[in-house]
């Protein structure tokens, strides 16, 4: 080789580590040490057709068409080792070798291996390692692509899960607490309800509006009538006329329709969309309304079934399983709610009753707590004392001061502070009137820190009457012994003497009257005995003509000894009144008797009737005037009492029963007596009965 | 501009020397933007200076050791993104730091944005190499003793790596690799 610029073979080769020389005769006559390193066995000698393949391009191997070649891009194939090189085909020199000058055509840096080449056996000037590093480095590339790619998928596959699970999560709190604002807002409304349909209607609202329905219907179970009867609607205001609400079924029988189905199963109902759903039979309304989502949920406690809620919208709701537990805590909240309320009527029922018995009771109660402070004083507390129930003693100390103020100073109080016990005593009020009280105290519990009740009974006048007693039994165990005094004494006269026959005679005779007298007397305290224990029920009461009456009792009155008659003014036509004849003659009679004994045959005895109103009320008179001794007003204040006699000479005769038997009977007949006297003069006594007549 | 390679080796130094939940503790503490390495992506020079200091502290390391067990780790990474390249580079330790001048000078062509170090080999004999390095910073130094360690490492046999210093005028370290006997890839 000569030329321009000589190589020495070591440089040649190190040059073109790949090159082949060829000769005319097609025989290697030089070969490139990395072919060599390639495959030892490729060597000079061989024959280029037999060892290599032409590939592009794809020409028959002759030795001209190599040489034709120069200038062209070729690939040729080592078939031994299957190495593809890519050069061109030079000729230096016209009569000298075609030189082949190329690199292993190499696109994976894999092959490298395969063939054992390193780098180092590449010219540095050769671009194919570029390439192959190039090829490297995207493969890296790539690989770290995927690698980040599955990571990323991986990572997107978790946020996908988290992401679920979030929004699970997001949802099952959102429900949850949207189920605790409902339980809240329930028990809230219940806590405000004053009653059993308030209540009804406060959970159907509070369910709508806080589930986000539109519309509610609640049916609660009727027990006496066995089915659902509709209690409460509820609707946002744009559906309040619709059908949905005004048409809805007032009752529904137990698995009549889907409330009585939920109601027969105690199972809730949910219908995503009412529209196409066999289970709503209301389809035309739900279609009217607009309505798709309803549900139907149990209100139950205790495994009893006590109504059932129905909601409906006009979106697509989904359903919430947890929402039957809510309705559980809701309706046991609502039982407790109706429990309570039933305990609350019955004890304001109680307290009613109680207060009431309490407010009319005449006597006083006051009540204080353990602290002492006062918690009850009746209406008759106040009355008693005078007292302003705005300046009530309020506390137990206080009340013991202000009791003590009204009470007797003469007389010790013992505070009602200072008892440790139950204690009864009495006490006297000289304020704000005299009277006389009863007290009781009952501690409630033991000891001083307990409460106590303080009850003041007036025995004023159960004291009075205890006196009247004594007094009356006094004059008429005296009344009654006198004429037996002169009965018993004659008795022992006729028994132990004989007496001429005109003295026995007079004897006997004053026995008899004193006897006779005895029988009056008795006879009229059992008439007065007999209207006390009866009080009036034994009277014959009728309608009847009043003039009558009064001129047979006028006409039966015999006064011996006394010739002078009763001057009668009445009138033609006679009053009619309610009364029973024979004790109205009676009091008539007793009148009568009266002004015959206490006028000792002097003056005339008149009797004369009159009219009179009395509010609304018309009364008839009868007037029984004479002009006898008369009384002074003591006596009259004291006419009426029994046994009292005007008369302190003993000479009239009389029980002093007569005036209270007439007054008993009169008011027995819902009429009055009125007494009118002057001492010395006479005296006027008038009975007044209703007319019964317009 | 640093490209993927030394990114890499820092977090599989740490994933293997401890675990991920560390590495993931440096990047929360870097505060860097920086999660996944393309090979061929150039990335902040300045990301993986604060990715290298967070390591250090959260490791309680000298930055210097941290550059020099990731220029080992450095190694491992290279031999798994390039297995065939490397492969091709040389099969023995004396072969491979032959090459390594002229294949970073290639890496430069593919990556022009990649400056590595300039490297050369001198003072070769049978049994030892001086590599020269020429470059001020220190802790590329210190990554380039670790690098020269875990190519050793690789090729197996009993080479040493022995740091003969630094020298300046050109700013230059040298390191005396010495080896027993040809040595091929463990």
């Amino acid at each position: 080789m000569s030329g321009p610029i000589t190589l020495t073979p070591e440089a040649f080769g190190e040059a073109f580590p790949f090159h082949i020389a060829i000769d005319a005769s097609l025989r290697l006559v030089q070969v490139g040490v990395t072919l060599t390193k390639i495959d030892p066995r490729l060597a000079a000698g061989l024959d280029f057709a037999e060892r290599f393949a032409m590939r592009r391009p794809a020409v028959d191997i002759r030795f001209d068409t190599l040489a034709g070649l120069a200038g062209t891009l070729v690939l040729i194939e080592d078939r031994a080792t299957g190495l593809l090189l890519r050069g061109q085909f030079v000729r230096p020199q016209a009569d000298g070798p075609v030189l082949f000058l190329g690199s292993p055509w190499i696109v994976d840096p894999q092959q490298l291996g395969a063939y054992g080449l390193k780098i180092s056996d590449f010219p540095i000037h050769d671009p194919l390692m570029d390439l192959l590093q190039v090829v490297q480095v995207h493969r890296a590339t790539v690989n770290d692509v995927k690698q980040l790619a599955a990571r990323l998928s991986a990572q997107r596959g978790e946020l996908e899960r988290k992401n679920e699970e979030l929004a699970s999560h997001y949802l099952a709190t959102h429900r949850a607490e949207r189920r605790l604002a409902l339980q809240y807002a329930v028990v809230r409304s219940l806590t405000e309800s004053d009653s059993v349909p308030e209540a009804i209607a406060a959970i159907l609202r509070n369910v709508g509006e806080t589930l986000g329905w539109h519309v509610g219907l609640a049916w609660m179970h009727d027990r006496q009538r066995g089915e659902l009867r509709l209690e409460a609607t509820w609707a946002v205001s744009e559906l309040a006329d619709d059908p949905i609400v005004t048409r809805a079924p007032l009752t529904r029988a137990f698995g009549q329709g889907p409330s009585g189905a939920v109601w027969q199963s105690g199972e809730p109902l949910f219908i995503r969309d009412a529209r196409d759903d066999p289970r709503y039979p209301r389809g035309d309304d739900a279609r009217g309304a607009e309505i798709r989502s309803c549900m139907w949920l149990p209100v139950q406690a205790d495994r009893a079934t006590l109504g059932v809620i129905a909601l409906f919208s006009r979106e697509l709701m989904e359903d919430d399983p947890g929402l039957s537990a809510a309705m559980e805590t809701i309706s046991r909240s609502f039982t407790q709610f109706v429990e309570r309320k039933r305990q609350e009527d019955q004890l304001a029922a109680l307290t009613g009753t109680l207060n009431a018995i309490l407010a009319l009771a005449p006597d006083a109660l006051v009540a204080f707590d353990a602290k002492g402070d006062r918690t009850y004083a009746n209406t008759a507390f106040f009355e008693l004392t005078d007292l302003d129930p705005a300046d009530q003693p309020a506390a137990l100390p206080e009340f013991d001061a202000m009791l003590a103020g009204l009470c007797d100073p003469s007389v010790p109080y013992l505070p009602v502070s200072g008892m440790v016990a139950n204690h009864a005593d009495t006490l006297e009020l000289v304020k704000p009137r005299r009277v006389v009280l009863a007290r009781s105290v009952r501690r409630m519990g033991s000891g001083r820190s307990s409460g106590c009740v303080v009850y003041l009974r007036d025995i004023t006048h159960d004291r009075e009457v205890d006196r009247m007693k004594s007094e009356f039994l006094s004059t008429a165990a005296h009344e009654l012994r006198t004429p037996m005094t002169g009965i018993h004494g004659y008795t022992e006269l006729l028994l132990t003497r004989h007496f001429p026959e005109p003295v026995r005679m007079d004897i006997l005779d004053t026995m008899y009257r004193q006897s006779t007298q005895l029988v009056n007397m008795i006879n009229e305290l059992l008439d007065l005995a007999r209207i006390e224990a009866r009080a009036g029920h034994d009277l014959k009461i009728r309608r009847q003509a009043i003039v009558p009456i009064v001129r047979g009792v006028v006409e039966a009155l015999h006064v011996p000894n006394d010739t002078r008659r009763v001057e009668l003014k009445l009138p033609e036509v006679s009053p009619l009144a309610d009364v029973d004849a024979d004790k109205f003659g009676q009091a008539l009679t007793n009148v009568l008797s009266n002004a015959y004994k206490y006028s000792a045959g002097k003056g005339a005895i008149r009797l004369w009737m009159s009219a009179r109103n009395v509010g609304a009320r018309f009364e008839t008179g009868v007037h029984i005037a004479d002009e006898g001794i008369g009384m002074t007003p003591e006596q009259v204040a004291r006419v009426f009492e029994r046994f009292y006699r005007a008369d302190t000479s003993g000479t009239i005769p009389g029980t002093g029963l007569g005036m209270s038997l007439v007054r008993e009977y009169i008011e027995l007949m819902q009429g009055s007596v009125q007494v009118a006297s002057r001492h010395g003069e006479g005296t006027v006594v008038t009975i007044w009965v209703p007319r019964a007549d317009p | 501009m640093l490209y993927a390679l030394a990114h890499k080796a820092l977090e599989q130094m740490v994933c293997r020397t401890y675990d991920r939940a560390m590495w993931d503790s440096i990047r929360r503490i870097a505060d860097v933007d920086l999660d996944k390495f393309i090979t061929s992506e150039g990335y902040p020079r300045a990301g993986y200076e604060t990715l290298r200091r967070a390591a250090a502290f959260r490791l309680g390391l000298p930055a210097e050791e941290v550059s020099r067990l990731t220029g080992r780790e450095w190694m491992g990474v290279f031999a798994e993104t390039y297995g065939p390249w490397m492969r091709a580079l040389g099969g023995t330790l004396p072969e491979f730091l032959r090459a390594l001048p002229n294949a970073l000078t290639r890496m430069t062509l593919v990556t022009p944005d990649y400056g590595p170090p300039r490297y050369a080999c001198i003072d070769e004999t049978d049994r030892s190499v001086r590599l020269v390095i020429y470059e001020s910073n220190p802790l590329v130094v210190w990554f380039a003793l670790g690098l020269l360690e875990g190519i050793a490492r690789h090729f197996g046999g009993e080479a040493t790596v022995v740091p003969e210093g630094t020298r300046s005028e050109p700013q230059r370290a040298v390191f005396r690799i010495e080896w027993q006997a040809e040595t091929e890839p463990a």
